[in-house]
């Protein structure tokens, strides 16, 4: 670069040609990199490529992982479905369930958004796109895999969608069936119709039966959490129910509720399963994946915890706040509890005493429930009115709204504050258990041929474990469907299985309907020394028929014109 | 740029090239330097020698016309020769020259003046104070210019009034006192109470933020020392902002820091003591008048449920919580009042050294800023240096060195302030603070002073270095010279967010106590919040920024015409990292990472890493013909990493044209008042870097699949990848076209300035979410795409006075206004508001605000039967969809006409919160030693949106605001403003509607300087000068339509801090 000029006289020059020189260094170098911009490359060293996410059979590995996670993370959810119901009210404000579904409110503006977030429409569309692209590219990289490999995973990945597409179909009916990962550079159609119901089923069953082909009956416990061939088989059933159900079933084909039955039997003959002993125990984390556990989400510990019993826990224990108490069972739920001989407090004969409503009741209202003069972790829990949990029927604080709070699914064992700092929680979230399946068995089989001996059989096998005596014989297949409806809400009580069970016998509205009835809580009064118990309306809900099926989201239609609508919206 | 010239042109397209040349450039201004030394020398000497014959001395002394002061430090030449003198400190000078010599007398401020010697051998002279205005150098992009020439729209900050006033965040003092600047403070949080500003309103959908320099490079300077800051300037339209090219469009803010000047060194002491208490704290009911309140509430639920009613409180328990006599079982607190505690320090204290000889100037600072929160536990440290250097190595070359640094210290408890805010305005007053005045009280599982004062500590340590060193050279070519800066700055990135920081939180579990009242005397049982065992979290992350500039300039004139030129290249590269651990289940109380618990799942750790880079070329020519014609053209060719291969770099020009009318021949005849008078317009487009929610988007440009947690598998956590995002390879930068037209004078001397732009600016490119127009099937988010459109328009205005009424007396008054509105042209937004005229946001403002038109409360005369516990409407009343209704509940507007209330029926409620208009008015009157300065500052046309704790009595279990006692529906009061109570509140109140807007335009003492200067008579010859004085920020705000007691610019959160209002005194001392 240096200009030598012999000259010296003509040192003024050689300071302007310097500076051209400068000058155009400058312009050229301008030119030079308007050309060629790779000069501004700052790499991305957060993300992968889509050939590196699929080139191999670990990295794919690691996608299918990402998918698990999409399941409805509800052990951390704050509103649980039975706040949906008459099983549960918890007075907050910000509820969805007294304030969107039980207050009449559900519209294409106000979707209640279901356990964890899982009605979300978008949501569910965008973990089907998870699974429609896993299938599309492994298809794709077939050759990096070991092929058994590969089979199992597919399979696994099917049984996904299906359970994702099956939230959809049990809230909304017939779905727009998306099966690839929809592009809207290819020009391909992106706005897809909404299937019929029946379609949708068949969809979801297609689906269910595709993985259970090629899924293993069980897993070993490195793998626990990872779908089975029983797996896919129950929820195959539980849409099979669904579909048989009232709500879908209006003119009640018995067919339907016959394949409901055969898919349930199909589960309760493999052998694999069968009911855990201890009906409380069978949610501690200790016994995770037990024989009754058919598909759940798991949890682990430091960040993959949760904090089910900070959320929904009792409020007060031992003096100090410790939970949020989001479960309030309703007086609505504590009275079908049965008295341990196995009759309903309405009968005359079952020894039921209002004045003394705690003494005497099934197994299953001590493991289930927290009231008034029961013991929660070592204290006495009262909600007696000056009680340490006095009810509190203006919401002022979390103490429960109903003079009860929940026990079943939460381990006593961990303190509800320890549970809200730091989410120490492992107890799986268990979507599907045995006892369902003995369950949806029995009624599929009562509506399909009537009360057989292999109904009352799966009904009693729950009941035995709940220390109830059998049904007793010779009832009506109406009788027998009230006492199997009756048996579901008390086995999946707080389980948020009820929900759809209301829904799909078209039970929420009418003159008995359980969503146009007030929820009901007890108050207590002491008086000297005795305990006087009133029954008293604590929220008056108002539900609408329609909204059996939810509506879709105003967003939802307006963004896929091919979209209809749910009646009455 | 055309491609076909680019092919040209021999292309080097390599980094080292560009970097050698860069050091090139450097190096070559030594040789310069030093083959240039010496130069011109003899030419002085020439003239020296010229001056022998009749020589005389003359003395003299120069004072102020105004006020008969003595004015020091006036050069005094004798005219047509370089000889000279300064007047001493008394004003004194003595000169020898020639009996027929006329003498110059010059000054910096004042007019010249020029005195015949005539014989005389004393001269006294007496000097006017110039119109500052004219001779003003303002900064602009990459240099400066006279501000009378100047053809784009730009605004200054007198930094003089700003120095002395108690404001910790510099962001916090730029309203009012420039037009342009919206600025709004929604927190009063030592460490985080920096204004949101925008420059002439909210221009774009995505971050309306505008590009921060500091001596030159993009810097952060909320956290600058004031005392430090030697200029701001706002640079508002596309003539000014087009240099900054694809991250100007927001307007810019160009600070520099102060430099050393030629004189004895001068030490300076500057500081500040005073006192903080909140602007304004909404009041809560207490006790008894929420008991009474939850009987009416519990009654009217009994009610609505066919129920029981039971009390809250009977008649003998009111009174427990209205004597007080059982302060644990029946307390009246206010949580919210009791934890703040009153008077809260703040000081300030800053040395600085300056002064330097013509070869080297300094300029050393140091402060130090002590800043306590509304609690002790909160507080902040702030430490700043500044030293910076110039020297003259040779005749022609200058060195300058700046370093500017801070560290800033924040110490927290390790609960968030908001969570704290949030709890003490829900903590109903029947809980107290303590049990037995000295057991933390707990609410709903939090106790307040736990969370404050138990919870561990966080402390937030952010440092900055910014670094400059620059070499400047003047060419032999007359008015020509190049320029090289290096920065390396370690510190914040005021574009990008990243900082450099140092973090530790330590939290441990938090005790609280609970009455237990059924025993006598009642006993307390002790529970902890937060985790079981302590916790720890500690953090580092660095941002490191290298910034090289090489500037060729010329300025030269040929006959009457003016000619300057500019140009710049940029380059700027950005690396940060961050590395964090966290430590769980601490059994040793020792807060240091070390000693967590020892399972491998107590530890954990994380970390990341990221960069920036830019490259800009950037011109700007300046024509000037007779001063009176000017023209201006500027504009940069940028590039950056943001953007895909192949769509990196733009281009964003600016014209600009003034016509200074003051200089014609017939204003100059015949309006001497006025002394001068521009029109001058500008048109140009700059860039905006794509952002959503004000958030930078990076590598949207690619399809990334992203690394996250995966499903618990086998009972362990997994990892999983996942496809995060469908890209948009297009992706471009922001396009802002500006329009501005202005019109600026000065009249009278100076006794009525004024400064007023129309402005236009439409902002095209910005970036919308294209999931409005797919499928909510489509199941993955795409890249946005640069097709949103908007428009902002307005008025900014800058009137100033100044007036000498006597030798005693003076007034400066400066007022400014900025008026700016926008509109929305094209968003896509989704087809259920934009097929709705009335929830349709294209075609309105930014941030309007939508939502149900309440129309008044439900009367008995709406219902079949009002006393039924669910009345049913009247046949034809719209039904709201919300759950039952009752007297004395909102009702709403049926828009729709569809007979039920639903969110169909939204509209337009209120303006968009970020005010319209803002104004700031602000006198100052000196006289004799006294001086002072108000500052009036206003906002006009915004609305806010109230809700929860403020508006709605037992929001989330909570307490209720004092207004609404006695203020809510009742059969009796039906006028009240607020509706019937209930236990929670319903959710047919609480729907967002216009019931709870309010228009929170305000006017304020924004801030206040009462002085005293000693004069130079009582001090002695140790100190040059002492001032004293009394300020204040916050001092009074009017909100006149407001009756919720909220400040007006932090209203809309349950968890803000509060505005502080500050009074302090402070002393300013020069040696």
């Amino acid at each position: 670069m240096l200009v030598s000029r012999k000259n010296k006289k003509t040192m003024k020059n050689r300071y302007l040609i310097n500076g051209q020189i400068f000058l155009l260094a400058l312009l050229t170098l301008s030119l030079g990199a308007c050309k060629k911009d790779g000069f501004l490359n700052v790499p991305d060293k957060t993300t992968l490529t889509n050939q590196a996410a699929f080139s191999t059979q670990n990295n794919a590995d690691l996608y299918v992982n990402g998918i698990y996670a999409e399941l409805p993370d509800a052990n951390n959810d704050d509103m649980p479905l039975d706040q949906y119901t008459d099983n549960d009210f918890c007075g907050a404000t910000n509820m969805e369930g007294q304030a969107v579904v039980r207050a009449n409110s559900i519209n294409s503006n106000n979707v209640p958004n279901g356990l964890a977030g899982s009605f979300n429409w978008g949501t569910e569309y965008n973990n089907i796109r998870s699974c429609n692209t896993f299938l599309q590219q492994a298809a794709l990289n077939k050759g990096n895999y070991d092929a058994s490999w590969y089979v199992q995973r597919v399979a696994e990945v099917k049984l996904l969608r299906a359970f994702f597409y099956s939230i959809l179909y049990t809230n909304y009916g017939g779905l727009p069936l998306v099966t690839v990962p929809l592009n809207n550079q290819d020009g391909s159609n992106i706005f897809t119709a909404r299937s019929t119901a029946a379609q949708t089923l068949a969809f979801i069953v297609a689906d269910c039966d595709s993985a259970a082909a090629h899924l293993p009956a069980t897993v070993n416990s490195a793998n626990s959490g990872r779908g089975t061939s029983g797996a896919a088989l129950t929820l195959k059933g539980w849409v099979q129910l669904f579909a048989a159900s009232p709500l879908s079933n209006p003119n009640n084909d018995k067919t339907l509720w016959a394949a409901a039955a055969a898919t349930n039997l199909q589960v309760i003959n493999s052998g694999v399963y069968s009911l855990f002993p201890d009906y409380y125990g069978q949610f501690l984390a200790s016994n995770n994946w037990n024989s009754e556990t058919i598909f759940a989400r798991g949890y682990a510990l430091p960040s993959n915890g949760h904090k089910r019993e900070g959320i929904l826990g009792p409020v007060i224990v031992h003096g100090g706040e410790q939970a949020w108490g989001n479960y309030a069972p309703t007086e609505n739920l504590i009275d079908d509890y049965e008295m341990d001989n196995g009759k309903p407090i309405q009968d005359p004969t079952s020894g039921y005493d209002p004045q003394h409503p705690y003494v005497g009741r099934e197994k299953r209202f001590y493991e289930s429930i927290v009231y008034d003069g029961s013991i929660w972790q070592g204290d006495t829990w009262e909600s007696r009115i000056g009680g340490n949990n006095q009810i509190d029927l203006s919401s002022a604080s979390d103490i429960s709204n109903t003079g009860y709070n929940a026990k079943i699914t939460l381990d006593s064992t961990i303190n509800g504050q320890t549970s809200l700092g730091t989410s120490p929680g492992t107890s799986n979230y268990i979507f599907y258990r045995y006892a369902e399946v003995l369950l949806s068995y029995a009624e599929a089989q009562n509506e399909a041929v009537g009360p057989d001996a292999s109904v009352y059989n799966a009904v009693n096998l729950v009941r035995t474990r709940a220390a109830l005596p059998n049904l007793p014989g010779g009832l009506s297949q109406a009788d027998m469907r009230t006492d199997i409806r009756r048996e579901r809400r008390i086995e999946f009580a707080l389980q948020d299985k009820r929900w759809y069970d209301i829904r799909r016998w078209d039970i929420t509205t009418g003159p008995n309907g359980v969503l146009t009835n007030p929820d009901y809580g007890m108050l207590i009064t002491p008086t000297g020394g005795t305990l006087t118990y009133k029954v008293i309306p604590v929220f008056t809900n108002s539900f609408s028929e329609y909204m059996n099926w939810l509506p879709l989201q105003i967003q939802v239609l307006e963004q896929n014109k091919n979209l209809t609508q749910n009646p009455g919206y | 740029m055309k491609k076909t010239l680019l092919k040209k042109i021999p292309i080097i397209n390599n980094l080292r090239f560009y970097l050698g040349s860069l050091i090139l450039l450097f190096v070559s201004g030594f040789s310069f330097a030093g083959a240039l030394n010496g130069a011109p020398n003899h030419i002085i000497h020439a003239v020296m020698t010229n001056a022998q014959k009749g020589v005389i001395t003359i003395r003299g002394k120069v004072t102020e016309l105004a006020n008969g002061q003595t004015i020091p430090g006036v050069t005094v030449t004798v005219k047509g020769s370089q000889l000279g003198t300064i007047t001493d400190a008394s004003g004194n000078f003595e000169i020898k020259a020639s009996d027929d010599a006329t003498l110059v007398f010059t000054s910096v401020g004042y007019v010249t003046v020029e005195v015949p010697v005539q014989g005389k051998t004393t001269v006294n002279v007496s000097m006017q104070v110039t119109d500052k205005s004219l001779s003003e150098v303002v900064v602009v992009a990459y240099g400066t210019q006279k501000k009378t020439s100047i053809t784009a729209a730009v605004s200054t900050i007198n930094t003089s009034e700003i120095e002395s006033k108690p404001v910790v965040n510099m962001t916090n003092s730029l309203i009012g006192r420039a037009s342009g600047i919206i600025a709004t403070q929604g927190s009063g949080e030592p460490g985080f109470d920096g204004s949101s500003i925008q420059i002439r309103g909210a221009g774009s959908i995505g971050s309306t933020q505008p590009l921060y320099i500091v001596d030159g490079v993009p810097r952060d300077f909320s956290r600058m020392d004031p005392n430090s800051i030697a200029t701001m300037t706002i640079l508002k339209d596309a003539a000014a902002v087009a240099p900054y090219g694809v991250a100007g469009a927001n307007g810019v803010i160009l600070i520099t820091t102060k430099q050393g000047k030629t004189g004895k060194p001068l030490l300076t002491f500057d500081g500040y003591v005073g006192f903080q208490n909140p602007t304004r704290v909404p009041t809560f009911v207490d006790s008894y008048q929420y008991a009474t309140m939850r009987n009416e509430a519990a009654a009217n639920d009994a009610h609505d449920q066919g129920s029981t009613y039971i009390p809250f409180a009977t008649p003998a328990q009111l009174a427990l919580y209205q004597n007080g006599t059982d302060p644990n079982a029946y307390p009246n607190s206010q949580p919210l009042k009791d934890i703040i505690q009153p008077n809260r320090l703040i000081n300030y204290d800053n040395i600085t050294l300056s002064g330097g000889t013509d070869d080297i100037k300094y300029f050393a600072s140091i402060g130090y800023t002590h800043q306590d929160g509304m609690w002790s536990t909160s507080y902040l440290d702030r430490y700043n240096g500044v030293l910076n250097i110039s020297a003259k190595a040779t005749k022609t070359t200058t060195i300058a060195l700046n370093v500017n640094s801070y560290v800033e210290d924040q110490h927290f408890p390790s609960v968030a302030s908001g969570s704290i805010i949030n709890q003490a305005q829900r903590q109903t007053p029947v809980y107290p603070l303590y049990y037995n005045g000295n057991l933390p009280a707990g609410f709903i599982g939090q106790s307040l002073i736990g969370d404050i004062y138990d919870s561990g500590y966080q402390l937030n340590e952010n440092t900055a270095l910014y670094t400059s060193l620059s070499i400047n050279q003047e060419l032999p070519l007359k008015g020509l010279s190049i320029k090289g800066v290096i920065s390396y700055d370690n510190g914040p990135d005021p574009i990008f967010g990243n900082q450099t920081s140092f973090t530790r939180r330590y939290s441990t579990p938090i005790p609280f106590y609970t009455i237990n009242t059924n025993t006598t005397p009642y006993t307390y049982s002790e529970s902890f919040a937060g985790s079981s065992q302590a916790q720890f979290y500690e953090s580092y992350s660095q941002n490191i920024d290298l910034d090289y500039q090489g500037l060729l300039n010329y300025s030269g004139s040929f006959g009457k015409s003016d000619i300057t030129g500019l140009l710049v290249a940029d380059y700027r590269d950005v690396n940060y990292e961050n590395f964090n651990a966290t430590r769980i289940n601490y059994n040793l109380d020792i807060d240091e990472l070390s000693f967590g618990g020892t399972a491998p799942a107590d530890a954990t750790n994380a970390g990341s890493s990221g960069g920036e880079k830019q490259l800009g070329y950037v011109y700007r020519a300046d024509y000037a013909y007779d001063k009176k014609y000017l023209f201006e053209a500027t504009g940069r060719y940028d590039g950056s990493y943001l953007f895909g291969p192949g769509h990196r770099f733009g281009f964003f020009p600016a014209f600009s044209a003034g016509w200074r009318l003051s200089e014609e021949k017939f204003i100059k005849d015949n309006f001497t008042w006025i002394d001068n008078l521009k029109i001058r317009a500008s048109w140009g487009q700059s860039g905006a870097y794509p952002s959503v929610g004000g958030t930078i988007q990076t590598y949207q440009y690619l399809s990334p699949y992203s690394v996250g947690g995966g499903g618990v598998i086998g009972g362990t956590a997994t990892q999983s990848v996942y496809q995060s995002l469908q890209g948009n390879p297009n992706i471009t930068w922001e396009k802002s076209t500006k329009t501005d037209v202005g019109f600026e004078g000065s009249l009278w001397k100076g006794a009525l300035g004024f400064e007023v732009d129309y402005f236009n600016d439409k902002r095209s490119n910005m970036l919308v979410s294209i999931g409005a127009v797919l499928p909510a099937e489509y199941g993955i988010s795409t890249g946005d795409v640069n097709g949103g459109i908007m428009e902002n328009h307005g008025i900014d205005l800058t009137l100033t006075t100044v007036k000498q009424f006597s030798k005693d007396w003076r007034l400066d008054v400066k007022a400014t206004f900025t008026y700016a509105q926008n509109k929305l042209l094209q968003i896509y937004e989704n087809s259920a508001t934009y097929n709705n005229p009335n929830r349709r946001q294209t075609g309105r403002p930014l941030g309007t605000q939508f939502g149900l038109e309440a129309i008044g409360y439900f009367t008995p005369a709406d219902f079949v039967d009002p006393n039924a516990a669910t009345p049913t409407l009247k046949p034809g009343i719209p039904v709201p969809t919300f759950g039952p209704v009752h007297p004395g509940d909102i009702q709403y507007a049926d828009l729709n006409h569809d007979g039920k209330i639903d969110g169909n029926d939204q509209g337009v409620i209120g303006k968009p919160t970020t005010p319209e208009i803002v104004y700031g008015l602000e006198p100052r009157i000196t006289f004799k030693h006294f001086d002072l300065d108000v500052l009036f500052q206003g906002t006009a046309a915004s609305d806010i949106y109230l809700n929860n704790y403020f508006v709605n009595p037992f929001y989330g279990s909570g307490s209720a605001s004092e207004l609404s006692y006695n203020n809510t529906w009742t059969p009796t009061n039906t006028n009240a403003l607020y509706p019937r109570l209930t236990g929670t509140p319903s959710a047919n109140n609480t729907q967002g509607s216009s019931w709870w807007i309010r228009n929170d335009s305000y006017v304020r003492v924004k801030s206040a300087e009462f002085g005293y200067t000693f004069s130079n008579k009582l001090l002695g010859n140790t100190i040059h000068s002492l001032r004293i004085y009394l300020a204040a920020e916050n001092l009074f705000t009017w909100t006149p339509y407001m009756k919720e007691i909220i400040d007006p610019e932090n209203s809309s959160g349950d968890q803000n801090y509060y505005q502080q209002r500050v009074i302090s005194i402070g002393l300013n001392a020069s040696f």
